[in-house]
């Protein structure tokens, strides 16, 4: 890699000898090859093997976008949406964050992997994924449809899984961006090499401005924001057969606050902090050339505080903070027992602690699991791969997770995938644990379903506190885990003469239990009280195809599709009733819906398409890309009752988003990067606050050693 | 599968604007002709403001100060509705509510109208809204048709159009500005002769 001209930009392409080979039993440390998924199988494999639909997206994708954040690669990916919260302070700022959509499964449904252990820290369901720098990313794995018979709850929609550098050889590099906003991001890291250790050590610095989408409100659409990220991975060898990997993350980041309130024109101002710890010690050894075990343990500790006062006296307007504590200890033990089965087992504990001032006291959760997976070749051309997970949990319903994926390879041009896999979704802790009363005067309250108390309720009716208790509230009971089964299946092409792959994947994903929020009670002062039930159910559905190829030597490219049809059971079957009655546009009269007016699930978009194109003349060191994402229309709001979009005003609009960077290579040692995003200049602060019109960077990138 | 909406709320709504009294809506084909009209309350959700009353056969509100007669049909709170009856009004008034298109409902129906009783409404509140807890706001939904006997014995459909926040003049408010008032946009059919037919 050091003898590539902007080696830490542009990794290697993948050896021609590998493809179509079965990987070597022991590629304990042979991790570095670009064409290889760890995700899928809990064990390296080529990204061909792959029996489930797998994207693996190199660094050098990454670095040539010109990118910052993990969401801005992510929405490149054909089937990723982008999701946000609002970015305005005045009604929630920005809490929520960036999310990614996986099949048409809210972030909710998808777990985020940090070399392997979930990143921990999620806002109303959604883990914010501009938290994470691209620096030190070697690459990124997403697994989609369900996984939980590997990796437990919330890997129900997809897996994204981010492994970080990890290389031999001494290296050290760094680099300094700048651009529109007054958005500054420093990165650098150092790879010493000595024999049984490696250290790796990463560093990053943003800050921003933030933007204004809308000037004439007080507030922004992002508030400035900075935040760094820190990276200390150690590697210690004790032998050719044991080694250790000591992984430390810290990401520390603040973001501003300053809205004026609606009611008095007060303005409120403050700010609101993250942290989020990492510490993961991997221990593997390897007992003979057929049995391996790793002893993982991790740990995260993330917390958001946020604090917000009135400008004119000072007084505290919102305070919270949010603590959560995860620790997981966990065996893998990988046999390859013969030549055609390998089989890999596993078990661990979760520990969760939860202490915020949304819930009446610290929270507490123990859960155990234990999972197997046998990877099974019964003929050359066949591979079934049946897994299977048993989840206990203490506060809610224990889970059995069964999977089967195969696939078929009758010749090196041609395979054919299918999987069927379960996947669940833990009652989260707010579902559970909530406990929150609206500080305005017309507040609504939420009581998670551990919290919730029927006695209490009838309390406060007898105290006058409630005017009523709705039928609903005698229902809220034990929360199950939310379950999906999903189906993928697939077909994938290469032909010989051009290298061009294709392919294709159909999806089917049906989910039950789902757990909503209802209204329970109202207030006497008409405000309502909601608590949580598993009541929904819905069904996500498509699909996907992918083209990539080169054209000469220098230019590689990519392209995708994905159709998408989403809906709730309830609705379609009220619907076939004649049930379900809507407007033809706001303050008309109603009147009856038909399957034609039915657009499924809000915030997703049945087409998706995306275009990729790099160039890389090595040689003399230039580079660029084009990328261009479209996202078709989406529903937003229901503003007819009928619990989706059926009016123009119900949609987000449709967009193109061009992105473009150009990179040149000097004396091997300096590279020069400019990237222009969203040259199209989309701008939509209601429904898109993350995406900011047209703007530019400017970087360079140093290679110190290498 | 989004718990919480945050998106957007009310866009500002298309209706026409001034539509205070009654209006001819000429698209019927109905052998008695719908009308539209709006109702103005306050937005405070507090049990302290006033009521403003309706009448179907004027197609316009009624002072406040005729509250103790059969002159009004049904009054309106926030979301809070009551008939002319019961422990609300003199008068003869009931209501129900029902699922279906406003167009295709002929004849009211002979019973099952409810009274006020003392913490009982004859319309419950939130059965006839959407409320989203983040933004405050409220939408009402399609399909919801209320059959009123009015105070003096008669009867009228209605179904709820929008529900737009105003300020005090009646200009539409967006977020973050909070409104002052709601104005409900009705549509409606009164029988006069005191038969069940629409």
């Amino acid at each position: 890699m050091s003898r590539n001209i902007a080696a830490g930009m542009v990794l290697l392409l993948a050896g021609p000898v590998l493809r179509g080979q079965v990987m070597p039993a022991d590629s304990l440390w042979e991790m570095d090859m670009p064409d290889v998924v760890v995700t899928a199988t809990r064990s390296e494999r080529l990204l061909q093997q792959a029996t489930v639909p797998a994207l693996l997206i190199p660094a050098r994708t990454i670095r040539m976008s010109g990118g910052l954040r993990l969401h801005e690669i992510l929405q490149e990916q054909t089937g990723l949406f982008l999701t946000s919260g609002t970015g305005s302070s005045a009604v929630g700022g920005g809490v929520f964050g960036n999310g990614i959509q996986i099949q048409g499964f809210a972030p909710d449904y998808t777990l985020v992997l940090l070399d392997g252990e979930p990143l921990t820290g999620r806002q109303g369901g959604v883990l914010d994924l501009s938290r994470l720098t691209v620096g030190n990313i070697r690459k990124i794995e997403v697994i989609k449809g369900p996984s939980s018979a590997l990796y437990g709850s919330e890997a129900m929609g997809g897996v994204v899984n981010i492994l970080t550098e990890q290389r031999r050889g001494t290296h050290a590099s760094g680099g300094l961006r700048y651009g529109s906003f007054r958005t500054a991001d420093a990165y650098g890291s150092v790879n010493v090499d000595r024999g049984k250790s490696t250290l790796y050590l990463f560093g990053n610095y943003l800050r921003s401005d933030g933007y204004d989408l809308v000037p004439d409100t007080p507030e922004r659409t992002i508030d400035p924001h900075r935040n760094g990220t820190a990276q200390v991975k150690w590697t210690w060898r004790f032998s050719d057969r044991t080694r250790l990997v000591w992984n430390n993350r810290l990401y520390r980041g603040r973001q501003e606050a300053a809205f004026v309130l609606g009611t008095d024109e007060t303005r409120v101002e403050g700010q609101s902090v993250t942290s989020d710890y990492n510490i993961q010690p991997v221990l593997t050894h390897r007992i003979n050339d057929r049995l391996k075990t790793s002893l993982r343990t991790y740990g995260s500790y993330y917390r958001y505080e946020q604090d917000l006062y009135r400008t004119d006296s000072g007084s505290t307007y919102y305070r919270d903070d949010f603590q959560h504590l995860f620790t997981r200890i966990e065996n893998q033990t990988d046999w390859d027992w013969n030549e055609k089965h390998q089989l890999v087992a596993g078990g661990g504990y979760n520990g969760h602690t939860v202490e915020t001032s949304r819930y009446r006291t610290r929270k507490n959760q123990h859960l155990g699991y234990v999972f197997v997976q046998n990877e099974w070749r019964p003929t050359a051309r066949w591979m079934v791969i049946p897994g299977l997970r048993y989840d206990w949990h203490g506060d809610f319903a224990n889970r059995l997770s069964p999977k089967l994926s195969m696939q078929y390879r009758p010749n090196p041009q041609w395979h054919y995938r299918f999987s069927y896999g379960s996947g669940f979704k833990a009652p989260d802790f707010r579902q559970l644990y909530l406990h929150y009363a609206n500080p305005a005067a017309q507040g609504y309250r939420i009581y998670g379903a551990a919290e919730f108390s029927i006695r209490e309720l009838e309390e406060m009716e007898a105290a006058g506190e409630v005017a009523r208790i709705l039928p609903e509230a005698w229902q809220i009971g034990q929360l199950r885990p939310e379950v999906s089964h999903g189906f993928n299946g697939g077909v994938g092409f290469t032909h010989s003469a051009t290298g061009i792959t294709t392919d294709f994947n159909l999806f089917w994903n049906e989910v039950t239990d789902m757990i909503q929020y209802l209204p329970v009670a109202i207030l006497a002062n008409n405000a309502l009280v909601f608590s949580y039930r598993n009541v929904a159910s819905a069904f996500t559905g498509g699909a996907e195809v992918n083209v990539r190829g080169t054209a000469g030597r220098l230019v590689e490219w990519a392209a995708g599709y994905q159709y998408l049809m989403t809906g709730d059971r309830d609705v379609v079957a009220a619907i076939g009733d004649g049930n379900v009655y809507g407007r033809s546009r706001p303050g008309g009269s109603a009147r009856r819906m038909t399957m034609s007016d039915y657009s499924g699930l809000l915030g997703r978009s049945p087409h998706m398409a995306q275009v990729r194109v790099q160039v890389l003349e090595e040689k003399a060191g230039w580079g660029g890309s084009v990328r261009a994402v479209y996202r078709s229309r989406w529903g937003v709001v229901d503003l007819d009752g009928n619990g989706f979009a059926n009016m123009e005003e119900e949609y987000a609009r449709g967009f193109v988003l061009l992105n473009l960077s150009v990179m040149k290579t000097f004396a091997r040692t300096v590279t020069a990067q400019v990237s222009v995003n969203n040259l199209t200049d989309h701008r939509d602060a209601v429904n898109v606050p993350h995406m900011p019109g047209r703007h530019v960077m400017l970087g360079f990138h140093w290679n110190f050693l290498h | 599968m989004k718990r919480f909406s945050f998106s957007i709320l009310l866009p500002v709504l298309v209706l026409a604007a001034g539509v205070t009294s009654c209006k001819k809506d000429k698209s019927d084909p109905d052998p008695l002709e719908s009308m539209t009209a709006s109702v103005s309350v306050s937005a405070s959700p507090s049990p302290m403001a006033p009521y403003t009353y309706f009448s179907f056969q004027t197609g316009a509100e009624v002072a406040g100060s005729e509250a103790n007669t059969d002159s009004w049909d049904f009054a309106l709170r926030f979301t809070t509705f009551l008939v002319n009856g019961g422990v609300s009004g003199p008068g003869m008034g009931g209501a129900q509510l029902l699922d279906g298109v406003f167009d295709e409902l002929t004849e009211a129906p002979e019973s099952g109208y409810r009274v006020d009783a003392a913490g009982d409404l004859a319309i419950q509140d939130g059965t006839w809204y959407d409320y989203n807890p983040v933004t405050h706001s409220f939408a009402p939904k399609a399909g919801k048709i209320f059959v009123f006997r009015t105070g003096k014995g008669q009867y009228a459909k209605m179904e709820i159009l929008s529900v737009e926040p105003t300020d005090d003049s009646g200009t539409v408010v967006t977020p973050p500005t909070l409104p002052t008032k709601f104005r409900y946009n009705v549509r409606f059919v009164f029988q006069p002769d005191g038969s069940r037919n629409f």
